[in-house]
This record gives structure tokens, sequence and C-alpha cells, in this order.
């Protein structure tokens, strides 16, 4: 196939617009508040090597994890396993993905009996069973509380539904009516892109594609590449902290150095807290998936993410540490909480070498507080998952942005006048919280308070949220934002409870009111340096700052002892330079023992199973 | 006679239908306050004192939310929620990146005040209104010199007991100070996007009211006889009253014109389905009619997040008009916009000092346009600057430069077909079974790349398709639009027929009677958040609405669902009084003949090839032009591909179709 640049630059576009479909797909037929106003989902394309070339990024926790996902469940699966007509189930986040809410669908996409690549999206489903109701377990001690793991499964084999698969995962959730429009919203998705995939294939050529899509995958690494050389040669380190891992432990430490040499960087975890007990552990994908995140909010808002973002970045993630753990740690958290804790820690290193493209801290929090019940106008059951938005961190050159959506995620509120038509809560307050924004010559933004009153006899939640005590931090001289709060008020009770940012299964009563209360982001700047005009509407407004200063943190979490290598590895390793030349499997996405990198996260059980199944080395 | 003018922000174009069947077009500099323009422009056909019917589309309201000239507001919210201008609905426009500024609230916060007071979701009160927190209110209103008051209430949409209540109050308060409820202004459910709407409108009705005042007064002045009408967002027309009681409908009344001319042209060519693209200077516009009705959008945006819920027609824009830069990124690709060279420097090849390449240039060295006949001759162009500005372009595609002229023009088609993809697609419409209408400056030069791009089998440029939207006016019907929040299917007929009454009535106000009359009902699976508007009548039951529902979901999303009920969501009403339709003239038959030139034109993926060149003014109707051939006139230029043929129509259009 001869280059071209400019049928290059057409198909890679016309990619974005197939993922841009899926993504209408699953909005007009989607069935959960999670997915339509949330827009907690993803979509993607990838190519016949698993290598993510567009994305339709309505949410970015999503990131990277959808690509190791797809590369773990091939391997996995086997490729010859491969049939027109499949579709793969999996959400585990053990296997490249981030937490469990979040289920993948995979559909491979043949052209003339020839594969082209995969559709692919992930959507967060408003309950995976677990110990509470639509998920959100702050006290959770093992991913097993957390709920069901589907490694990958078929849904579909070769075009024929295979219903027990999708049984075997709706009798573990709790809303499978809902969630079965949800899943089939999925499939309209990837449908959608398949049929648009052949109708290019049918007009351009099914070669011409797989130029386009190494050329969007080169164009991404080139603009990446330019992005990170701007940044000039250095070693930027930043720690962060989490507050606590719902379980008493805590505070843990993110530490990262970033190694900037030329128009590549390595990351390095070195030095991060152990994995904690309760779920505020970050997966491999989600750990990566965030520093990709931070760099691109800092360097390059306009490069289409694909697998040409992954090649100038290298990671180092210590193997049981809370930003890599072991199976089966809790890691329900990692997505929604700590990856903004990963978000900050890198951006507050990339603000060392480029102050005037960063942010302060942000209010850090998807602040989830999760429940359900009966709901006495209709007896049926009934969920729902909050989160909130906040203040974000001043910049070098305006004031945080004020109630936005944290770095993690992108959505809508849950208007009030829709959410109590659909359960039975009322919105009792949605106001600015005063007092939340870090000072500084530019402030933070303002977080927001929203408060609500339960209308049904028992509503059980749960909560997971972070930066409590650690708050959002400011730059060049910036007061830290306020923290973020929980609080409830018993019915009959005139006195406001603070509540932790991790619980579960906490049960209100009718009349009860909880309240949710997000942080502002950090100052930038010296608050005596602030322009007097700015001061002067700030007041009349009737916002102030958060109070200066804080008790000083206690000793963070140690980092966990080396992990010694799985013994299967030790079995594999000495033997692959005379059994691998041979091996139909030797390549970086078809067997682990070749991945850049899935030895760093590959839970050892599963690593031997895949051995056993398909390594010669093993089997013979 | 018959007058439509478009105000843009450069010329204002009239075209004014005389009774004995000719067509007259005159432009003029558009001035400061509009109404000097328009008069220059009239007085080049005719005195004012001999136009029957004058309709324009009015920038009033649209200048005013540009620029945040409102007047004054203060808001009365539901105790708790005076906060919901600044919290808004949250989602930030990209994903990545701080160069975003947050736009400030349309309220400051010292004149958003609360009132205690509840409604539940059936409008049922759960707790009374504090007539004290109203008194309250208006006494700081009244101190602070607030100009106009927006109530806007939890549940309003159900009831509008409270929003009546207090408003009773505050007029007495506040003699003189228009006070506008949300209930009248809005009522459909989603307090935020409601509210907006209701500060938007108080904040537009002094400024609206003033300045449509002056505007009759000044045009009585000078001889009008016959009060004008102004174009709404939904594509109709409206009095000069109406347009002061209800502004808000006016934030999309500029661009509604164009729309408005292709709808008639939807009828009059007998094609119902239409992507209609209109390429200026800055932008290409596009918009789509279905069935012979444009596609509403749920509801404009002043700014980002920052709503105005109201009937309008969608209309998207990318940066892919006539200045939008052509550049290479820092991966060396090539882009088109949206940044734009505008009017100056404007494109390299207006020899005004601009170096940098844009679609004009290219078009220039593409051989698309005729750079000495540009604006029929009264501006050429400087065809070798442009050719300047593209070469480091060119060395680094390794490309000619003409190849490279002609890669960025189908770099810009295919952004155009993406963005009619998005707005197709994201209604469950498949692209193919529209046909496309092009013009603005700009359209007919994209009309035969777009069709080939998008595979679709036919388009049309309009008789006069630089001058489109002032016609919009000319042929525009008074349509009034009602609409709100129901979820209780057994009060569909009830509510239907109310709805419907109270849009005949909103024509009635006009001193006209509605000759059409269509209901319709918003509907969803239970749980789903997206609905589909299926016609509903007074007289039917739910059910029926529902089975139709489950056609068209299954239809346009490729399954139905037998475990999910189906709900009602909100209710349409649409009035329409036809207004009558000035006759275009027909053309005369004549044969193509013989082109009056050649010239080289470069397509993209073809490479060069020679055109026949036609002076559309000598084309008769019937006249048969296969490509690749170009047919210019002063204001535009159609280029016909490689196997479409351009075929001349009565009423002056040139259809594109494949030449089979």
């Amino acid at each position: 196939m001869t280059s071209d640049p400019i049928r290059d630059r057409v198909l890679g576009r016309a990619f974005e617009g197939v993922c841009a479909e899926m993504g209408s797909a699953m909005i007009n037929t989607a069935t959960s508040a999670v997915f339509v106003e949330g827009r907690d989902f993803s979509c993607a394309l990838l190519d016949a090597g698993c290598e993510l070339v567009a994305t339709a990024n309505y949410d970015p926790s999503h990131l990277s994890a959808m690509a190791l996902t797809a590369e773990y469940a091939l391997m996995e699966l086997g490729r010859e396993e491969l049939r027109e007509g499949d579709v793969i189930i999996v959400n585990d986040p053990y296997r490249g993905g981030g937490h469990l809410p979040d289920i993948a669908l995979i559909r491979p996409v043949f052209v003339d009996a020839s594969l082209l690549g995969f559709a692919m999206n992930r959507g967060h489903h408003i309950d995976v069973g677990g110990m509470a109701v639509a998920g959100f377990p702050g006290t959770a001690r093992s991913m097993f509380q957390e709920g069901i793991r589907i490694p990958p499964v078929k849904w579909f084999e070769g075009g024929a539904e295979k219903r027990s698969v999708l049984d075997l995962i709706l009798l573990n959730v709790r809303f499978p009516r809902a969630q079965l429009g949800d899943f089939r919203a999925q499939l309209a998705s990837c449908m959608t892109a398949e049929q648009r995939l052949r109708e290019l294939a049918a007009r351009h050529g099914a070669d011409a594609l797989r130029a386009a899509m190494t050329a969007t995958k080169a164009r991404s690494e080139a603009l990446m590449r330019a992005a990170i050389a701007s940044v000039g040669d250095g070693d930027y380190r930043f720690s962060n902290l989490a507050d606590d891992d719902g379980l008493g432990n805590g505070p843990y430490l993110v530490n990262v150095e970033v190694r900037v040499r030329g128009d590549a960087a390595e990351i390095d975890f070195a030095g991060t807290s152990g994995q904690a007990e309760g779920p505020i552990n970050s997966s491999y994908g989600n750990t990566i998936g965030s520093c990709f995140n931070a760099f691109l909010h800092a360097l390059g808002g306009e490069i289409p993410f694909n697998h040409g973002c992954f090649r100038p970045l290298t990671f180092h993630v210590p193997r049981g540490s809370f930003l890599n753990p072991v199976a089966p740690a809790p890691a329900f958290g990692g997505v929604t909480e700590i990856s903004i804790t990963i978000i900050d820690a890198v951006t507050g290193a990339l603000a060392q070498a480029v102050p005037d493209r960063v942010a302060a801290g942000s209010y850090g929090t998807c602040i989830n507080v999760a429940g359900g019940g009966i709901d006495p106008a209709s007896g049926e059951p009934f969920g729902f998952y909050f989160f909130q938005e906040g203040g974000w961190g001043a910049t070098s050159w305006r004031d945080g942005w004020t109630s936005v959506p944290n770095p993690t995620s992108n959505f809508n509120d849950y208007p009030a006048e829709v959410l109590e038509a659909d359960l039975p809560l009322r919105v009792v307050e949605v106001a600015l919280n005063d007092g939340s924004a870090g000072a500084g010559r530019f402030r933070g933004g303002h977080g927001t308070v929203r408060t609500y009153e339960v209308l049904c006899d028992e509503l059980e939640v749960s909560a997971l949220g972070e930066r409590f005590i650690t708050r959002p931090f400011g730059l060049a001289g910036g007061d830290h934002g306020a923290g973020n709060r929980l609080l409830l008020r018993q019915a009959g009770s005139e006195v406001w409870e603070e509540l932790p940012s991790k619980f579960a299964n906490r049960v209100l009563r009718r009349g009860d009111r909880f309240s949710m209360r997000t942080g502002g982001g950090g100052g930038f700047g010296p608050a005596a340096e602030r322009d007097a005009s700015a001061v002067a509407a700030d007041a009349a407004a009737g916002l102030g700052v958060a109070p200066v200063g804080g008790d000083a943190p206690p000793e963070p979490v140690p980092p966990a002892p080396v992990i010694a290598e799985p013994a299967i590895v030790a079995r594999v390793r000495p033997q692959m330079a005379n059994a691998c030349p041979s091996c139909p499997l030797a390549a970086p996405t078809s067997c682990p023992f070749h991945h850049p990198f899935a030895l760093d996260f590959w839970d050892a059980y599963w690593l031997e199973v895949w051995a056993a199944r398909n390594c010669p080395i093993v089997r013979r | 006679m018959i007058v439509g003018v478009d105000m843009g922000g450069t010329f204002t174009d009239v075209v004014a239908f005389e009774d004995g069947g000719g067509v007259r077009t005159a432009k003029a500099p558009t001035t400061a306050d509009g109404v000097s323009g328009l008069l220059a422009a009239l007085r080049q056909v005719t005195e004012p004192g001999n136009v029957a019917s004058l309709v324009f589309g009015s920038t009033v309201a649209t200048n005013a939310l540009a620029q945040r000239r409102l007047a004054r507001v203060g808001l009365l919210a539901t105790a708790g929620f005076r906060d919901l201008l600044d919290i808004r609905r949250l989602w930030r426009p990209r994903l990545f990146g701080h160069d975003w500024e947050r736009p400030a609230a349309l309220v400051p916060r010292h004149l958003r005040l609360e009132a205690r007071g509840r409604l539940d979701p059936r409008g049922a009160e759960v707790e009374p209104l504090s007539a004290a927190d109203v008194g309250a209110a208006a006494a700081a209103f009244a101190a602070a010199g607030v100009e106009a008051v927006a109530v806007a209430f939890l549940h309003a949409y159900a009831s509008d007991r409270h929003e009546l209540e207090a408003a009773a109050i505050l007029r007495a308060a506040l003699p003189g100070i228009p006070v506008v409820c949300s209930a009248d202004v809005n009522p459909e459910r989603r307090e935020y996007e409601r509210t907006s709407t209701t500060v938007i409108a108080a904040g537009l009705m002094p400024i609206v009211s003033a300045a449509l005042g002056t505007m009759a007064a000044r045009l009585r002045d000078e001889g009008l006889r016959r009060p004008f009408r102004v174009m709404k967002s939904n594509g109709g027309v409206m009095g000069i009253d109406a347009a002061r009681a209800r502004p808000v409908e006016l934030v999309k009344s500029g661009p509604a014109g164009g729309v408005s001319a292709c709808l008639h042209l939807a009828t009059l060519l007998g094609e119902p389905d239409l992507i209609t693209l209109d390429i200026g200077g800055t932008t290409a516009d596009v918009s789509v009619i279905v069935d012979g009705a444009a596609a509403r959008g749920s509801h404009d945006s002043v700014e980002w997040d920052i709503p105005v819920r109201v009937p309008v027609i969608e209309i998207r824009s990318i940066g892919a008009g006539g200045g939008s830069i052509v550049w290479l990124d820092a991966a060396g690709t090539l882009q088109v916009g949206p940044r734009s060279a505008g009017a100056d420097p404007g494109p390299a090849s207006y020899g005004r000092g601009g170096t940098e390449p844009t679609i004009t240039d290219c078009a220039v060295v593409a051989g698309w346009i005729d750079p000495a006949g540009f604006l029929g001759g009264r501006m050429p162009l400087d065809a070798a600057l442009a050719a300047r500005a593209l070469e480091p372009i060119a060395a680094h595609l390794g490309l000619a430069v003409p190849a490279a002229a002609a890669a960025a023009l189908h770099v810009a088609t295919c952004e155009m077909a993406a963005l009619v993809r998005e707005l197709t697609v994201e209604r469950g419409l498949d692209p193919r079974r529209f046909a496309l209408v092009a013009f603005g400056g700009g359209g007919p030069l994209f009309l035969g790349p777009l069709l080939d791009e998008l595979g679709l089998d036919r388009g049309f440029v309009p008789g006069s398709a630089a001058t489109l939207s002032a016609l919009g006016g000319a042929f525009a019907d008074v349509v009034v639009d009602e609409v709100r929040t129901e979820s209780d299917p057994s009060r569909l007929g009830e509510g239907l027929a109310a709805l419907a009454a109270r849009a005949r009535a909103g024509v009635a106000a006009e001193g006209l009677e509605a000759t059409v009359v269509r209901t319709a009902a918003d509907v969803r699976y239970a749980g789903q958040w997206h609905e589909i508007e299926m016609e509903a009548g007074i007289d039917e039951v739910f059910a029926a609405v529902a089975a139709r529902f489950e056609d068209e979901h299954g239809r346009r999303y490729g399954h139905r669902r037998p475990e999910a009920a189906v709900e009602l969501v909100a209710l349409r009403a649409r009035a329409v009084a036809t207004m009558a339709k000035p006759r275009l003239p027909a053309l005369a038959a004549g044969a193509a003949g013989p082109p009056a030139r050649v010239r080289d034109l470069h397509l993209h993926g073809v490479g060069r090839v020679r055109a026949d060149v036609y002076d559309r003014g000598r084309l008769g109707a019937g006249a048969r032009i296969a490509g690749p051939a170009v047919i210019e006139e002063a204001d535009a230029t159609l280029i016909v591909p490689f196997g479409l043929v351009g075929v001349v129509g009565v009423a002056g259009e040139i259809a594109v179709t494949r030449d089979i």
C-alpha cells in the first residue's frame, strides 16, 4: 500500500467519527443515568494488533485501560479463537481494566474474512453485585466484596448469542432490567462501528484502512513527542497524599519522578506506598491511564488519544504498591479517586518544568455516594450513584474553574427535577460552597454543596470519597483549597454529623438528610498579590476563600517490599531464547512473556493458567 | 411588494418580489442600528411605501447576548437553588487542557435571591410559598435597580401556582418592571435550562422591546405602511408584539432565514429530506430538513453551558469557510480551520497582507474560482499570492502547489461530511436518504465534492445562492410552537388539546388563523434518557402512540424492548398560518450552448482536468451540463465534478445528479 498522507488524514478523521457514532448509539438507547447524563463510558477502535487507533472519550478514566483490556482479552482467549460475529465481555481490573462496574464489550471486525480490528466500548454499570447497592463499598477488604469479576467471555460466538453468559452476569447484579438495556446499548454501539468500518473498507479498501490506522497512531506519536520535547530535559519529582483506605490505614503516598529526555519520558513511582487493605488501589491500567491524562492536560489537549501516545512514555510502577496491587486487593476507588491523586502528582512534577501550562490541585474526588432501597411509590427496588463537581486549581493566568467535573471525569449533573421524579429523595439544596476556594493571586474555583432528604423508610448508602484530610495544593505560593465533606443530619435532629470519606452499608431513614460538599481548587501565587477588583467581586458575591494552614499529615504508609517474580516467569524465561523463535505466539500482543509490561501486572495464577494452556515451554 | 431582508455581519441583503412577478435584489453595508442599512438597501429597489410585507432576520437579541448587553436582571429562585446559574450542567467542552475560560454567570450572585416554598414533580405543594421572602426579594430588587425580574421555581413545569403568586407580589412592588415566569417561558423539566432561558428572556425583554420599537418608528417615519415581521429561531415569523413578548425566540433569527428558504425549496422541488449547507467567510453551517420540517435542536447555547431552551432549528458549524486557514500541525498533518483570516487581512489572494493560505486561496489555486471574476469582477484576486502562501505546505506534502490546494479542499469537504454525518446519525437517520442544498458564497463550490464524499445521489444550488437567507423571510410562515413536560399518559389528549389551543391563540394574536395544527409527543422506553418525537393526535390513546414508537425505535436503533414500558415525556403543538408565497419567476427554456471558456480544475484524487466554464446567467431552463464543468455567477461558483451532471430548473435552481 503506497503512502497517501491525505487519505490517511481523512480516514483518521473518519475513525474518530466512527467512535462518535458509537457514542451516539449508546446515548440514544441506554437506560442508566450513569451512561447518559454521567457519560461514564468510552468508545474506541483498535487495529488488528489490538492497538488503540481512535477513541471517543466521554470519560477520561477509561483511557488506556481500554487498550490494555483488549490486549489482555486477546492473549487470554487466543487470537486464533476469534470468529466473525463474536462479542467479548470483560471487566476484571486485574486484566487491564479499572474497576468492576466498568464493563467492556469487544467486537472483532472482519472484512472479507480477514480481521481488520476491534470495536470496543466500556460503560459504568449501575451495579455489579458485591456488598453495596450500586457499588462503592468504601470498606471492602477484597475485590470479591466489590462484585462479580468477569474474565474475557464470549456473549456472542460466531454471531450466535450465548444467553447463558449474559444470564450469569445479570443474575449477579441488582438491576438486571435496566442493565440489560445498557448491555443492548453497548452492543448497538459495537454493531454501528462494524457497519461503518465495512462501509469505509468497501469504499477505500481494507488495506487503505490498515495503512491509515498505522498513520493515525504515528501522528499522535509525533504530536506526543513534540509535546514532551517542549518540556525540556530534567528529573521532576512530586508527591501527593491520598487520605486513607476506609479501614483506618493511611495516608497513602504517591511518589513520582518524571524523567524527561528529549522527546520521551519515564515515569517512575518508586517510593509509593504499599497496596491498601481497603478499596483505593489503582490497577496498573488505571495508573498509567492517569499519567496520560496528566500529560494531555498539561501539554497536549488536542492530541488524538491512541496507541501512538503510549510509545514515548515508559512506566515503572512497583508491583505491590497501591498503584499496581496484587489480586484480589479491592480497587473500586482507584478509578474514581486515586486516578486524581496520580494526575495531580504528575501535574505537580510537570509544574516544575512548565508552570505556565498547569493548574494547582483540584478538589480531587468523585465523592461517590451510592445507595438504594425500595421505592414506596412503585414497590420496586431502586439504586443510584452520585458523583459531584467541585473547584479546580488556579493557573498562572486565571482563577480556577468553579463547579466543574474533576480531571478524571466529565459528566452532566443529575437535574433535581429529574432526580426527584426518579428516586424517593428530595433535593434540598444545590449551591456554591462558600469558603472552599484556595486563596492566591488567582484563587481556586469554588466547590459545591448538594443536600438530599430521604423520602423512603430505609435507604442503604455507601460512600467512596477522597481529599477530606489532605487538601488540594496551591502552586507558586498559592494556598490550599478546602477539603471535601460528607454530612448527615438525622430526622428530628438539628445536628450535622461529619461522615468519613469511605463507608459502606449505612442505613438512613425517612427524613434524614445527607449533604455532599466538595472543596475548591488550590490558588496560584501569593494571595496578597490578588487584584483589588477581583477581591471586591468575590466580596460582592459573598464567597470567601478557604482557611489557610492545617495540621501536618501523619507519616504515610511505607512502600511495599519488592515482590518476588512469579515462579512461572522464573521457569519460562531461561528457555525463551531457544523455544520462542519457532513459537507462533511469540509476539508482544500474543504472549504475556513477550509483552512489554504484561508481567508487571498479570496475576501469577492466571499467568500459570495461560502458560499451561498456551506456552510450548510449559506444555512440553 | 414582498421584501425579505438578511442582515449579515458585513452586508444587508434585500430581495424584493414585485407584484408583476419580477425579483430584485440589493445590498448595502450593515449599520450598527440595522435599520439605516436596511433602508439604504431597500431604497435601491423601491420606496418603503410600496412594501406590502417586510420580513427580516433580526440580530438584536443575538448581538445583545453575544456582547452580554442584557438588562439588569434579578432572579428569584426556590430556596437553596439560586446558584444554579453558576453550577450549570457541568460538562466541560474539552476533556483536556486548561485553555478554556468558563463564562461568567448571567446574573451576579447578589442579584440572585431565594424564596421558600416547594412543589413536587407532579405540581403538588410540599411547602407553601413564603410571601415574606418574595416581598423581601422585591425590596432588594428595587434597591438594586433591576430592570427585569425572572422567577424560576423548581417543578414550575408541573404547576405555575407558586410562580404566579410570586409574580403578583413582585409586579405590585415593582411597577413598570417586567416579571417573567419560567412556567410561561419554558414549561419543561430540568431546572437549569428553564432558569437560564427565563433569565435570558427577562434580560432581553427591555432591550428587544426598545430596539424593535425604535426600528418600527423609524420605518414608519420613512413611509413603511405595514408592520414588519421578524424571523423566529424555529424558522417561522412573528410580528413585533410577539417578538417583544417572547424575545428569546429571536436568538437564531438571522440564520433561520436560510433554512426557511430551504424549507420552501423542499416543497418546490418535492424533496422533503434535505441537508442544507451554507458556507460563508468563516464557517460552514449545516442543518437538516426531515419530512419537510427543519430538525429541531433541544436548545440553543448562548455560550458554553448557558442554554436558551426554545424551539430552534438546529444549525451546526465548523470552521471551514472561505477565510478558514489551511495549516500543518506539529505532526505535519494538513488541517483546515477553525482559525480564520477574517475579512482583514483576509485570504492571501486578497492582497491585503495575509500570508497564511485559506480555503479561498486553495480554490483560486486549484482553479475552482476564477480570480478575475471574484464578486463579479469587482474584487479581482491575486492567484500568485495564493500560490506563494501554499508553497510551504505543498513542499511538506511533496505535492505540486495546485495538488496541495486540491488536497486541502478535499480535507475541508471531509470535515463537512463528518458534520453532516454527526447531525444525521445522532438522530438515527441515514444521510444517504437526503438531498443536499448548498448556498452562501462558498456552498456551491463544495456541493459536488460533498455529494461524492457522502454518497448522495443529488444536490441543488438554489436560484440565488448568495442571497438565499434574505429570500427566506419572504417565504416563511407564521409558526407558533408550544411544548410542555407531561409524564401522565392519561392526560395525553387533554394536554395536547390545551397546548394546541395555546398555539392557535399565538397565531390569532398575529391577526391570522392557523391553517395547520400539528400535535406530537416525546416518547421513550422507561429508563431511557433520549426521546423520539412521535406525531400524536388529540383523539388518540397513548397505547397507539406507544406502538408507533416501538416501530420507530426498531427502525432507528435496530431493536425493540419487549420487557420495557413506554413512557410519555413531553407534549408538543405547532400552529401554522401559511402565508401567501411570492412566485419565483419562471426561467425561460434554453440549451446550455457552448461553454463561455475553459479552464483547468484540480480535483483531489483525479488530478488536473480541463473543464468547460459556463455563465449561469446565460443558461436557460433545461440546460444540461456534464462534469467536469464550472458554472459561474457573480457571487458563487458551482463545481460539477466527473460523473455528475448539472441541470437548470425552471425556478433557476441547478440540480446536480449522478450522470447515468
